[in-house]
């Protein structure tokens, strides 16, 4: 039979699958066809939502940007007259879309592709064998397997999983604990969404077999409230894990066993921590402790716990099913496998992209993502969200690993990847991001609550055109101190946005201190707007004008009263002749 | 334990033990590495503070880090002091500061020339203590009487309760109390053993006078030498008697003398004595010989007669000398002084003007004085220059030429300039002139006794040294002419330093802070009135004064004093800007010591109102540094903090659930919260009306007799008075001490008064009668033996309240029990309790929740448990319940007339008897009590107890009394009938 899948996960709904999704019943319905209608998670083009795959005996065909008035006709031309829907095509059978080709999924496999909600269909495609398969192995075995597949987590800084795993099965303890970390915060990172949302089964299975490795007989998956379709997809794959004897007591008749909770976060960035996120489990207020100890030796209410990202887990099955060396042979020496980013920005395509480890950025950038939107250049991509850092266009030949990341002053993170054009004020981009970490600071350690607020004072007096070379030093001096001295991973690495900047962008910092100036016209008190004589006197700036500081006939010239403008730029977005000018 | 390690500090070699920390090793070893988020008896680092960085060295490499959650290793290096180290936890400061507001001093403090500690003594007169305030008053300057005659009082300047209604009146508050004082019998200091050194003092002014009081303090001998018939200087011969009056600075001065001082006066430096031979007779000298010449401007006419300066013409009039003075007088200048010469005419009948080339409001005469002058009729001409003194030789004054002024641009002072107005002159008829613009040391006698010069006043280097090591200076020869104020508050200053250096001490001594710039750290941001919306008016009480036309006939004193109700109340309107932290705030304290600076980082802060909702703990969350030591220090007893953080970024504040206010908070650990806090977010404060702040001293150690714990409690006090009870580390107690002993307890209540009559009393009650003794459980085993005795004579029987159990288990015991089972109402006896358990659990006890559950454990059961376990720990409700168990008996006899109810803690007294009670506190039986006998307080009386956990434990009197002890007290009235 012919099937058909909508692109349902959060991306695709917040874009429309869901109309698209129930306008596809109706017409499917009204024209009488009979195709299996599957929701699936995501596919990983965001450029393309809301995206619907038909699936029939020629092959798989992928339509992109459906809206609701599209169905019919896709209904009627591909499945009853036979000709595929051409407006709307992006990919078909003999003409796979570049985007993927440049791939390699090893975490996504699934999603896209199986009803997240099924688990058959995840075991179709040999889901819950590499469980069976480890059940059936010696524990140590396993660590050994893991540590020789050069797996590193995935939530950012990059362990070495195996590694990890020995600790805990060494250390005593009453009780072994694991955790799954799906508090995914940075802003613009959406891959561990996208995972649970896609296939939540692949990160089950990853978990009970850590947990078997490690001895662990309880888990939580701690993953935000934020996240709902995410949390109630998890919670249909546990059940029916548990359905069928993945979880629970005596599994697969192996005499283990182990059962899972999900512990929904509040949204706290910090959270994301480790060691927070421990005491958020345990009911405490979401604050980092000092390490050591380290949460294998004495982690969830003071016993040994294996905490891993979501990323991580969901690669254990692969590595299992496929084996070490499979896995190594992807990836560098140093790191084995692949890294899935949330490619995000001024790029013209953007979307979840799961690339080897080593991939270059100008692969994933102008390759996977088509290079930047418009006819804009390129300026820099930030990596790791607000505690990774910018790199500019030298580094586009840097190959994606922790190391070389960590060299360049940015970090590999959790996968955030947001590209910045030259319409992008370095220093406001600096000032976004340290904003919304200030904000975030437990309040616990002194550099990050005071340090990262006085920092981010700085930059806002800088992009005022205020501040002396001297408050710049000042600034250097205060981020190199915040970075060393925090507490936790969240303050030591708040300052990376503004120490990569200015390791690479300082002339702009300089522009905006010395010269008063913002070089990419962003920072809104350096800059004003000017109409030019190209204006047609249409009046639609003064309409739209919030403040009111435009005026003029109607078909003449219109001026703006600098003293009444807030150099918001509506004029500027608003105008149809581009008669104004912002300097 | 048993395995030792070696770890090595700024070079010196320390062995320890594993599972330590590197801070803790240099808390053991006296090692400084600051640090505000550490708690000694909680192991787990918190590691929020950031401020006890060092540079520690393994074999993994060297890194700067926190010392507090970096466990030792053998073989590591740690290094406290580089400049890296230093850097980083200067900053780490610097960010706390920047987040950090309130006001470590009162701005009235920070005003005042002698950092005079005006809050402190505020408080002390408003708690009605004019002599502690005085004594405090003291610290600063010996010349308690003259600054609270004759201040300029600069103070008042600082005081934000103008921005309520007006300011207080803290001058003449400092004279009602030093007055007050003086004429009860003045407080006198303790002077140190004799340290054989002499030091001789020239100049008996302000400068000399403070000079010689500190230096004899210290132990020295001292010698004053003054020109003049008496001392005083200025403030004798520059002061009216209307102003400051010679016979309360008299008594001042005699009252300095008698600390034993010498002196000798009419003798002048250069004339009948010179430097050198000062010098060779003794260990160092002190110059204070003032500022005794008039300026004279260069104006023609200068040199007629009937031309005077105002400090000359002030000093005759005080040696009653004849002095030739016209009609018409004009004073030129409009300084103090200027002030005091026009109203000295005015007394004299003279018809007199003040000219002066600025305006009113321009003046530096207080304002005060300015009003009182024009109210005696002291004419006044402001923007008029006197340009020439017209008149001849023979005939002497006739008029003064004068320019009219115009204000223009500010000059170096900031005040605009006077400018003439061209071409506008005037005249003013005159007789006499006297020029009281200003006045200057005698520069030609202190340079012929070979002293340097600077600035046209005696040179000095800043520790007040001159150019002869042995030689010291202060007051007006130092810094020109100044106030009595500047002057004392210098010469302090000064005479330590001084002392240093004949304590051989002088390279090292560093003048204090609080004199260089006052008291280092403010914080509070622009104060305005809206900060003050909430406050009630309360006018300042008017001081009473003689009226203007009774007052000009005569130079007695005009001001007549305040009541004791009017110097209460005024002194009561005081806002208390001052921090009650500031005698132990930690975070001031590495301020100084760190050289951080308050304002290095500048940024928002988060406002927040100030809870002084409790009656003990005042809340500040403006002043709160996040170290979270409260809400450990409370999880730690309560297993739930009292206080939670909330919010995040630079908003996360700590409070209670809900932001509650503390009064309102379920909780008998706020005074922990103020314990724990090493700032002034929590502060303790003590029960007088006015908290002070007023810095105490440690009393003593006692116990806590709030319940059968006994926790060890020690006692602080102010000028003897135990004022504040603190918790003890100790290792069974920890830091802990529960309300019930800080606020409660262990603060003596009201007492009745001790009457030898209520002997007498008692004995015609007793005598014959049958009497039972009701006793109160807090009662030491010295008392309950004597009580016996009573009981005996009066052939009644001995009741303590309850059928009490005895514990048999002690502390260490169920720290180490494996189970533990808690009865209801246990916490409710003292939540401390609840840090033991919470200790035994985290040894691995477990809680259960049924006497049933408990198989080898410890119960802590109440006093009338149902249920009496094997094992079991007795939550008494009084101190020694356990040595009144075998003597007690539960019941009163229906028979007995008379009750003896003896201890403050007494419940259940019938109604239907004769009550004689005895008591250290009044409460609701000596209400109605036939008669109320006095005893001594836990805080006066030695003796002993049994606690909860079977140990004796002894009592230590903290506090001296004159009363008898209780056993003689028991003595007395069995010797009635």
């Amino acid at each position: 039979m012919v099937k058909m899948k909508v692109g349902y996960a959060s991306c695709g709904i917040a874009a429309g699958a869901s109309e698209v999704y129930e306008a596809l019943e109706k017409s499917l319905k009204e024209h009488d066809v009979d195709v299996d209608l599957d929701q699936v998670g995501c596919i990983g083009m965001c450029h393309n939502e809301p995206i619907v795959e038909v699936e029939d005996e020629e092959g798989n065909y992928k339509y992109g940007n459906i809206e609701e008035e599209d169905v019919d006709t896709l209904v009627e031309k591909h499945l009853i007259e036979g000709n595929p829907y051409e407006e709307k095509l992006i990919s078909w059978p003999g003409e796979e879309y570049d985007y993927f080709s440049k791939q390699k999924k090893i975490v996504l496999r699934n999603s896209g592709i199986i009803d997240p909600e099924s688990i058959e269909e995840y075991m179709e495609r040999d889901g819950y064998e590499a469980l069976e398969k480890a059940l059936q192995m010696d524990p140590d075995d396993i660590i050994q397997k893991v540590k020789d597949s050069n797996l590193r987590g995935r939530g950012g800084a990059g362990f070495p999983t195996g590694k990890k795993w020995e600790f805990v099965k060494g250390s005593e303890g009453d009780e072994k604990y694991l955790v799954c970390n799906a508090d995914e915060g940075d802003p613009g990172a959406f891959m561990d969404r996208s995972l649970l949302e896609g296939d939540p089964h692949a990160v089950l299975e990853g978990i009970i077999i850590g947990a078997y490795a490690t001895g662990a007989t309880h888990g939580y998956i701690y993953c935000r409230a934020e996240y709902p379709l995410a949390l109630e997809r998890l919670e249909i794959a546990i059940e029916k894990a548990k359905e069928e004897g993945f979880l629970g007591e005596d599994i697969l008749g192996s005499g283990f066993s182990f059962d899972i909770q999900i512990k929904e976060g509040a949204g706290a960035f910090v959270c994301g921590e480790e060691t927070a996120l421990m005491n958020s489990i345990e009911g405490e207020r979401g604050m980092p402790d000092p390490r050591p100890p380290f949460p294998a030796q004495s982690g969830l209410f003071g016993e040994p716990t294996n905490i891993n990202n979501v990323e991580t887990w969901a690669n254990i099955p692969w590595i299992i099913r496929n084996g070490a060396e499979e896995f190594s042979s992807i990836g560098t020496d140093a790191s084995g496998g692949t890294k899935v980013f949330a490619l995000a920005g001024k790029v013209e395509r953007g979307g979840l992209v799961e690339v080897p480890i080593g991939t270059t950025l100008e692969e994933i950038i102008f390759e996977i993502g088509e290079g930047i939107e418009g006819d804009n250049d390129f300026k820099a991509v930030q990596l790791g969200g607000p505690s990774g850092g910018c790199l500019p266009s030298e580094y586009l030949d840097t190959p994606v690993d922790y190391e070389t990341l960590t060299e360049a002053g940015a970090i590999m993170g959790s996968g955030g990847m947001i590209v910045m054009d030259e319409d992008d004020c370095m220093v406001n981009v600096a000032q976004y991001f340290l904003d919304f970490v200030q904000e975030e600071s437990c309040g616990k350690c002194t550099f990050c609550r005071v340090g990262t607020k006085r920092l981010l004072e700085m930059l806002e007096d800088f992009s005022k055109g205020e501040g002396s070379m001297d408050d710049l030093d000042k600034l250097k001096e205060m981020a190199d101190k915040i970075k060393k001295y925090s507490l936790c991973g969240l303050g030591q690495t708040a300052p990376n946005p503004v120490l990569t900047t200015l390791r690479y962008f300082e002339d702009e910092y300089v522009a905006h201190i010395e010269e008063q100036t913002c070089p990419a016209k962003v920072c809104r008190d350096l800059i004003t707007y000017e109409i030019t004589e190209d204006c047609v006197g249409c009046t639609q700036c003064a309409q739209e004008c919030p403040v009111d500081a435009i005026s003029g006939e109607n078909g003449s010239q219109h001026e703006i009263d600098q003293e009444i403008c807030t150099t918001c730029g509506t004029c500027h977005e608003v105008c149809p002749v581009d008669a104004v000018e912002v300097d | 334990m048993g395995e030792k390690i070696t770890i090595t500090i700024d070079g010196e070699e320390y062995e320890t033990e594993p599972g330590k920390y590197v801070l803790d090793v240099c808390k053991e070893n006296d090692i400084f590495v600051p640090n505000l988020c550490e708690i000694d008896y909680i192991d787990e680092p918190f590691g929020g503070c950031r401020l006890c960085l060092a540079e520690i060295e393994t074999e993994r490499g060297k890194e700067v880090t926190t010392s507090c959650d970096t466990p030792v290793q053998d073989g590591m290096k740690v290094t406290t002091d580089t400049e890296e180290v230093e850097k980083g936890r200067k900053m780490a400061l610097e960010l706390l500061l920047s987040e950090h507001t309130g006001d470590c001093v009162a701005p009235c403090s920070l005003k005042c020339p002698a950092s005079m500690d005006c809050q402190g003594y505020l408080a002390h007169i408003a708690n009605g203590r004019p002599s502690e305030a005085t004594k405090l008053v003291k610290e600063s300057s010996p010349l308690a009487i003259s600054l609270g005659r004759a201040c300029f009082a600069p103070c008042e300047d600082g005081c934000r309760r103008e921005l309520v209604e007006e300011v207080i009146s803290i001058r003449q508050l400092k004279m009602y109390a030093a007055e007050k004082d003086m004429e009860e019998g003045p407080w006198t200091p303790e002077i140190s053993e004799s340290t054989g050194k002499e030091v001789a003092v020239v100049g008996g002014g302000p400068a000399g006078l403070t000079a010689a009081y500190y230096l004899r303090l210290e132990g020295h001998d001292v010698k004053i030498f003054d020109m003049m018939p008496e001392l005083g200087g200025m403030m004798r011969y520059g002061i009216p008697n209307y102003r400051l009056p010679n016979e309360l600075l008299d008594k001042e001065i005699e009252w300095i003398l008698d600390l034993g001082i010498e002196v000798e006066t009419e003798v002048e430096m250069g004339e009948d004595f010179a430097l050198e031979e000062l010098r060779d007779d003794y260990d160092a000298v002190f110059v204070g010989t003032g500022a005794w010449e008039s300026w004279i401007i260069p104006i023609d006419g200068k040199e007629l007669p009937g031309v005077m300066g105002g400090i000359d013409f002030l000093v005759d009039d005080r040696l009653g000398k004849d002095i030739e003075l016209g009609e018409k007088v004009v004073v030129v200048g409009c300084g103090n002084t200027a002030m005091d010469v026009a109203r000295t005419a005015v007394r004299k009948d003279k018809d007199v003007t003040v000219a002066y080339r600025r305006t009113e409001q321009q003046a530096p005469a207080n304002e005060e004085e300015i009003e009182e002058a024009k109210e005696e009729g002291v004419n006044f001409e402001f923007l008029l220059s006197p340009k020439e003194i017209l008149g001849s030789e023979g005939d002497g004054i006739d008029k003064v030429k004068c320019s009219r002024m115009e204000l223009g641009e500010p000059d170096e002072s900031g005040r605009p300039k006077p400018v003439e107005v061209p071409g506008e002159s005037s005249e003013i008829e005159a007789d006499s002139v006297i020029l009281a613009i200003g006045q200057q040391p005698d520069l030609e006698v202190l340079e012929e006794q070979g002293l340097e010069q600077e600035d046209r006043t005696l040179g000095s280097n800043d520790k007040f040294q001159t150019n002869y090591e042995d030689v010291f200076t202060a007051g007006d020869a130092s810094m020109g002419a100044s106030s009595i104020v500047e002057s004392t508050g210098q010469a302090r200053e000064a005479a330590y330093a001084l002392d240093a250096y004949l304590k051989g001490e002088l390279e090292d001594y560093d003048i204090p802070d609080d004199f260089e710039m006052p008291y280092g750290y403010v914080h509070q941001a622009k104060v305005t009135e809206d900060d003050f919306a909430d406050y009630t008016d309360k006018p300042r009480r008017e001081m009473p004064t003689r009226s203007p036309e009774e007052r000009i006939e005569d130079f007695e004193p005009i001001e007549l004093g305040f009541s004791d109700e009017d110097a209460e109340a005024d002194a009561e309107r005081c806002l208390e800007c001052g921090c009650l932290d500031r005698y132990d705030c930690l975070l001031r304290e590495y301020a100084e010591k760190l050289g951080a600076e308050q304002d290095e980082y500048k940024g928002d802060k988060y406002q927040y109102d100030v809870d002084e909702s409790h009656q003990r703990v005042v809340r500040e969350p403006d002043k709160c540094i996040l170290c979270g030591s409260c809400v450990r220090a409370t999880e730690e007893v309560h297993g739930e903090g009292t206080v939670q953080f909330v919010e995040r970024g630079l908003k996360t504040v700590v409070q209670p659930a809900f932001g509650d206010p503390l009064s309102e908070v379920d909780s008998e650990l706020i005074g922990d919260l103020a314990e724990a806090c090493p700032t002034g977010a929590f502060e303790e404060r003590i029960k007088d009306t006015k908290p002070g702040p007023h810095e105490t001293v440690k009393a003593g150690e006692t116990h806590c007799v709030g319940c059968g714990l006994t926790c060890p409690a020690e006692i602080r006090a102010i000028n003897g008075r135990p004022v504040m009870v603190k918790s003890v580390e100790d290792p069974v107690y920890e830091g802990h001490l529960c309300d019930i002993g800080k606020f409660d307890t262990m603060v003596e209540g009201d007492r009745p008064s001790y009457d030898e009559e209520k002997f007498e009393e008692a004995g015609d009650i007793l005598d014959g009668a049958d009497a039972d003794i009701l006793i109160s459980q807090s009662v030491s085993i010295e008392e309950v033996e004597a009580v016996e005795n009573l009981a005996e004579k009066v052939g009644g029987k001995l009741v303590i309240p309850g059928d009490i159990e005895k514990s048999n288990v002690d502390a260490e015991e169920l720290l180490s029990s494996d189970q533990i089972f808690v009865e209801d109402g246990v916490y409710d006896v003292s939540p401390i309790f609840k840090s033991f358990v919470n200790r035994a659990k985290e040894d691995g006890a477990e809680i259960v929740k049924s006497f049933e559950e408990l198989e080898d454990g410890v119960a802590i059961i109440t006093e009338d448990s149902s249920k009496c376990p094997d094992r079991r720990v007795v939550a008494h409700e009084g101190a020694n319940a356990e040595g009144l168990v075998d003597i007690g008996s539960d019941k009163l006899e229906d028979s007995s007339e008379v009750v003896i109810v003896y201890g403050r803690e007494v419940e259940n007294v019938p109604e239907d008897k004769k009550i004689f009670q005895l008591t250290s506190e009044k409460n609701e039986v000596s209400e109605s009590a036939d008669v109320v006998i006095p005893l001594r307080s836990w805080l006066e009386k030695k003796g002993s107890v049994i606690n909860s956990f079977g140990e004796k434990v002894n009592l230590t009197p903290v506090k001296a009394t004159v009363y008898p002890t209780n056993e003689e007290i028991i003595g007395k009235i069995m010797e009635t009938f």
